[in-house]
């Protein structure tokens, strides 16, 4: 552990050396930009939209399936009717975005349905703690490491400005290829009991990532004659979508469950419902690890396709290897709820780097922040680091204001929010079937949504029954079909010759070295029998 | 006596006229009191739904009895799921106007599904927009013609094989027989501006609002050099898109290095039907069985939407250039140019389909 450890902080003087060098000369600008932008973000009315988007993303976030960047391209058409400017808009449209990941856990914990497809993660201990009656402090540990995430998301594009081209165009679609199979380790993690369950479950997710129209060849792979299933973009795409696909893993068998055994969420009658400080004070003991999720959160959104979906569940298992309790997966481990938490709101700054700097959005939100980018008459590219670097500050403060209003203000409902999980089942159901079924009907507006959500809600009650992974299952989806586009781009561009390519051959290593680092330890430790850590 | 039938003349005459009179006037079709949806066959956020929200205020207020306006999103297969929609169940009475990028090229490349008569929808309306292809640096070429003495392996990326923006480039590599490689797959205009900044990629193109957006300061900085456009079809010929005079069309470069006799070419003939193709980049439809009342009405209606000047100011501030729009009967020829080549050339549309399949 302690070799772990020291090399994350030589990792960490490394960057900041490389970056002290780079940043050199640039320090006064950038001091002077930052409280340019800080201030255009408090003048009126950029500020007054900035509340209406965190209220609006904040209902957004919460409510199950309704997800972020649908919500903010419907929003893109309301920016250009108020005829908003550019740092308005992005106060408005930003502001809604950077709450979402926030409030989507809060739905996560206390309902075990993904308020958001990228705070499924924070179901897997969080939930367990709801039911245990510590729904207090869950909701707590996971909005205070909410916002260091969003802190830390925001901290990185500033920190980002100097190094932006080596950090953006060092690693081309091969080493995105090696990224998205260290993902797939990430397996191990997740699968609870038995790795060869979460193998499967794993490659079942895989499976069902391949179905739609390859992005290559537009063939058909797998949709039986269904248009639905050839996917929703402009080229064709995934034919199950992620949203209905989580939603349906995660909401059906829970509302399965509260249905049969009737009563209320939280089933131990603890005295109180409170324990909000105390979650504040789990974030605040697991520091590091929040740094590093958030870490993780914030790389991930700079590879292009990954995003949140991703980023959960490598920082939930990130965090569940670094706790050692592993063999307690789903029982309400404190530090699986702060990882998640964490990385879903860095991911969000991550993104922005390259949408800013290059003009490349990492994801489909920042894909829409691109067309309003354009739209506003903003040209993303070097200039937005030099002559216009006032208008970027006044995004990353966009994020910083966002959170802090948001989290704050959901520390003051958070023992309300927490109470209902004491309300009687029957009566929670069908409005949270109301918004399951609404949500994933935002996904294309077809009835197809609503069969995926069915499907997957039958499968993931299987899984539970039988006591599969469903993270793994889920990973698998959202890193199958990433892994097979990169695999292809990397085959067709380099032939086989992408396997010798510096950056993959690190990639490689790295990946070796973190799955046979248990075994050999256990075998060194066996050895020398030494202090337990 | 005599006199009664030219009464009974003059009297239906002037019922006649009356009526015609009457049908003129109903010739305005209101839309007063309805919601009228602008159908988009892709998903929210895309470049064709971000585009059709901005336009939504300016057309709305076109319409006579100035319906409520919003955009209905139906996407899948492409394109597909909506076009067939529209064509097929969407109601008759105007309601629903469809906002088609593909529906073309899906006609031609994807007949089982695409269940629609491309000769039968009646076009509203539409804008013009040429593609540009551009090289790295690293490629050491600074106009098209220079493609000729070029002995370096081209690597031209795009979305998939049956993307119809990467067909020209890939005719012209292929007349002038160049060593190239295509690289498919990639998501977006965006992962391919990275990948040829990486090296990755030396050739790609993009839709014209992406290469005044995103593409021209890379231009500037001189990472990337502009070599051909699409051009835009004008009074039946293929000339250079207005808003960049200075940079030839894939015909004039293969003309220059291979000479006239090149025109008969199949390759050639496949690349003049596909300026035709993509003649119309965003087209504004009615299905067949919308009335022709109503027909007229709208199109009047997206006639104004098209010259208002305020509209005009937003659009060249948002993409950064001046909209080329189509009206209703200049659409209209060119799809119908389209169905006659389809009858007339179907060795060119076989070379197309065939390319849809493999590289």
């Amino acid at each position: 552990m302690t070799l772990k450890r020291s090399l994350g902080w030589l990792t960490l003087l490394a960057f900041l050396a490389l970056w002290i060098f780079l940043a050199e000369g640039m320090a006064g600008k950038i001091g002077a930009a930052s409280l340019e932008g800080l201030s255009r973000v408090f003048s009126w009315p950029a500020f007054g939209y900035l509340l209406l988007g965190n209220a609006i993303g904040f209902a957004v976030g919460m409510l199950p399936g309704l997800g972020g960047p649908v919500t903010m391209a419907l929003m893109l058409g309301f920016a250009f009717q108020l005829k908003m400017d550019a740092v308005e808009a992005f106060a408005f449209l930003l502001g809604m975005m950077a709450v979402t990941a926030t409030t989507g856990d809060i739905t996560s914990i206390l309902f075990g349905i993904p308020g958001e497809g990228s705070t499924a993660s924070t179901i897997v201990e969080g939930h367990p703690m709801a039911r245990k009656g510590e729904a207090g402090r869950a909701l707590g540990a996971s909005l205070m490491s909410s916002l260091m995430g969003a802190l830390i998301g925001a901290g990185a594009i500033a920190a980002a400005i100097p190094v932006v081209t080596p950090l953006v165009l060092a690693l081309g679609t091969p080493e995105f290829f090696m990224l998205t199979v260290a993902g797939v380790t990430f397996v191990g993690a997740l699968s609870g009991g038995s790795v060869v369950k979460g193998l499967a479950a794993g490659g079942l997710g895989f499976l069902f990532s391949l179905v739609g129209l390859d992005p290559q060849t537009a063939t058909e792979r797998y949709t039986f004659g269904f248009l639905y299933l050839w996917g929703g973009g402009e080229t064709g795409g995934a034919g199950i979508g992620l949203v209905p696909a989580t939603v349906g893993l995660f909401a059906i068998p829970e509302i399965i469950d509260l249905a049969a055994k009737g009563g209320s969420i939280a089933q131990a009658h603890a005295g109180r419902l409170g324990g909000v400080l105390q979650g504040v004070r789990d974030a605040l003991r697991h520091w590091w690890l929040v740094v590093r999720c958030s870490a993780v959160g914030a790389y991930v959104g700079v590879i292009p396709g990954m995003g949140g979906p991703v980023s959960q569940w490598v920082a939930y298992a990130l965090a569940m290897q670094s706790s050692g309790k592993q063999d307690r997966v789903g029982t309400g481990v404190i530090e699986g709820v702060v990882g998640p938490g964490a990385a879903n709101n860095s991911t969000l700054g991550g993104a922005l780097i390259p949408t800013i700097a290059f003009g490349i959005p990492g994801n489909v939100t920042t894909a829409i922040l691109l067309g309003a980018f354009l739209i506003l008459g903003l040209r993303p590219g070097t200039s937005m680091l030099t002559r216009d670097l006032d208008v970027t500050f006044s995004l990353i403060w966009v994020l910083v204001v966002s959170n802090v209003v948001t989290v704050s203000v959901c520390f003051l409902f958070l023992n309300q929010l927490a109470r209902l999980t004491r309300i009687k089942g029957t009566l929670l159901i069908p409005p949270l079937l109301l918004f399951i079924y609404l949500g994933s009907y935002t996904h294309t507006n077809s009835v197809g949504d609503i069969v995926v959500t069915l499907a997957f809600g039958a499968l993931g009650w299987l899984m539970v029954v039988f006591d599969w992974s469903r993270p793994a299952l889920l990973l698998g989806l959202v890193l199958g079909r990433l892994a097979d586009n990169y695999l292809w781009i990397s085959y067709s561009r380099y032939e086989f010759g992408f396997l010798a390519r510096p950056g993959v051959l690190v990639i490689l290593c790295l990946i070796l070295a973190s799955v046979f680092y248990p075994a050999v330890r256990s075998r060194f430790r066996r050895g020398n029998p030494g202090p337990a850590s | 006596m005599t006199a009664r039938p030219a009464a009974i003349a003059a009297v239906a005459v002037a019922l006649c006229l009356a009526f015609g009179a009457a049908a003129q006037a109903a010739a305005q079709v209101s839309f007063k009191g309805k919601t009228v949806a602008i159908l988009i066959p892709y998903s929210v956020g895309g470049a064709a739904d971000i585009m059709a929200r901005q336009m939504l205020p300016f057309i709305g207020k076109q319409i006579p009895g100035n319906p409520t306006t919003i955009i209905k999103n139906m996407p899948g297969g492409g394109g597909i799921v909506g076009e067939n929609w529209v064509y097929n169940s969407a109601p008759a009475d105007g309601t629903v106007i469809g906002q088609f990028s593909t529906s073309v090229t899906d006609s031609i490349f994807k007949p089982d599904k695409a269940k629609f008569d491309l000769g039968k929808l009646q076009w509203l309306g539409g804008v013009r927009e040429t593609t540009v292809t551009f090289v790295s640096k690293d490629l050491g070429i600074t106009r098209g013609s220079e493609l000729a003495g070029l002995d370096e392996k081209i690597f031209f990326g795009t979305t998939s094989i049956q993307s119809p923006r990467s067909m020209l480039p890939r005719l012209l590599l292929r007349i002038l027989g160049k060593d190239h490689k295509l690289v498919t797959g990639y998501g977006s205009s965006g992962d391919m501006r990275a990948a040829i900044r990486r090296g990755e990629l030396n050739m790609t193109n993009d839709s014209q609002s992406g290469y005044f957006a995103a593409v021209l300061p890379m231009v500037r900085e001189g990472a990337v050099t502009p070599i051909a456009q699409e051009g835009t079809v004008q009074d039946g010929k293929i000339v250079r898109d207005p808003r960049l005079p200075d940079l030839p069309t894939y015909y004039e470069i293969v003309l220059e290095i291979e000479g006239e006799s090149v025109r008969k070419h199949p390759d050639y003939r496949a690349m003049e039907l596909l300026a035709y193709l993509s003649g119309v980049r965003r087209g504004w439809v009615y299905a067949a069985r919308v009335p022709k009342d109503v027909f007229s009405t709208m199109a009047a209606s997206f006639d104004r939407f098209l010259k208002d000047p305020e509209m005009s100011a937003h659009f060249e501030k948002a993409i950064g250039f001046e909209l080329v729009s189509l009206d209703a009967p200049q659409a209209q020829a060119i799809i119908d140019k389209v169905v006659e080549i389809r009858k007339r050339d179907p060795e060119a549309i076989e070379i197309l389909k065939a390319m849809a399949q493999k590289p």
